[in-house]
């Protein structure tokens, strides 16, 4: 299997424009499998990646064109969080979301894309902040 | 899906190898290659005087070149394009003109300063690119697929996965890959292998026989 993981923030657009880009890949329905992953950062209250709005979202739209999903969470640095699950599940792609551009226009992304851009030892697929803008 | 994929090379290994990628993409979704090469113009100001302008344009030509050489074996089509400017402008620029889909883009891992420099192309094509945009990041390692005997034992490898019966008759040392020629009974043709000297990635084209005899 073709092993995608996506990082969600709690943006349920964002999500969904990384359901679909992911949805997007060749043969996604037999090959990919994607894991949706969600970083608490600090999380008191005990809560639940299965209760994430912008994760089920993503998840049904993924189970919808047919894509085999399981969810991951974790508490720590997301950047390094995520470096971490992909190399532990030696991933073949990382998906993440552009962030959605301010009113100057100018894209604001997170220090998280860079650092993963920049420290993945594998392909790093950004959705185009327009398209996480719909 | 991806009808045109932009993959912009600046001629090093890490943009062969985001080439790789593009081209191997661009077969799965029957897309075309937009291949860019831009000629920096601060580069340029600098090193005018001492090589001659034409230098940088010679060198894209020929990084432009291999991309479509690399798109045409796997009978994907390419065009290309040559430009002069800011980097990142003229990819984002290039992207918007021919409205593409997914611009693939090679990253180093390098530090420091130099990591500043490079690492501010790939941040600001994804900041600002229309598409979705995959990076490829050149792992630390330097080559590993060191002779012509590593390049034709990962070669036979993978012609085994992609089931070829074939023969490796001929292997040749591109700037930044090698390729492995490879000859296969029956209506198959003969397969072509490329192998990527530092991830030891490996891409079969299967070639109808007869063609590219000369190319």
């Amino acid at each position: 299997m073709y092993e995608v993981i996506l990082g969600i923030d709690d943006s349920e657009r964002r999500a969904i424009a990384q359901a679909e880009t992911v949805a997007d890949l060749p043969n996604a329905a037999e090959t990919v499998h994607a894991t949706l992953f969600h970083d608490f950062t600090e999380n008191p209250t005990g809560a639940s990646v299965h209760q994430m709005a912008s994760v089920r979202r993503a998840k049904e739209h993924l189970e919808e064109a047919g894509v085999a999903v399981s969810l991951q969470e974790s508490s720590g640095d997301p950047a390094q969080e995520i470096l971490a699950l992909a190399e532990e599940r030696d991933a073949d792609l990382v998906c993440l979301a552009g962030r959605k551009r301010t009113p100057a226009g100018k894209a604001v992304f997170g220090s998280v894309t860079q650092e993963v851009i920049l420290n993945a030892n594998r392909p790093v697929l950004v959705c185009s902040p327009s398209e996480a803008e719909d | 899906m991806y009808d045109r994929i932009l993959v912009p090379t600046d001629g090093s290994e890490g943009s062969a190898h985001a080439a790789m990628r593009a081209v191997d993409l661009a077969g799965q979704y029957g897309a075309s290659i937009h291949a860019l090469y831009v000629v920096d113009e601060s580069v340029r100001g600098l090193l005018g005087g001492l090589t001659g302008s034409g230098r940088l344009t010679e060198q894209g030509r020929h990084a432009l070149d291999q991309v479509a050489a690399l798109a045409d074996a796997s009978g994907v089509e390419a065009v290309t394009e040559l430009r002069e400017g800011d980097p990142a402008d003229s990819i984002l620029d290039y992207a918007e003109e021919v409205d593409a889909d997914l611009l693939v883009a090679g990253t180093h891992g390098r530090s420091g300063v130099e990591r500043r420099l490079v690492g501010s192309v790939a941040e600001r094509l994804v900041r600002h690119a229309p598409c979705p945009v995959l990076t490829v990041r050149l792992p630390e390692s330097d080559v590993t697929v060191e002779d012509a005997g590593d390049a034709e034992r990962l070669a036979a490898d993978a012609l085994a996965d992609a089931g070829f019966d074939a023969d490796i008759v001929g292997t040749r040392r591109q700037t930044h890959l090698w390729v492995v020629e490879a000859e296969s009974e029956g209506d198959a043709g003969d397969p072509l292998v490329y192998v990527d000297p530092v991830t030891q990635q490996t891409s079969v084209v299967p070639r109808p026989t007869g063609r590219y005899k000369n190319g």
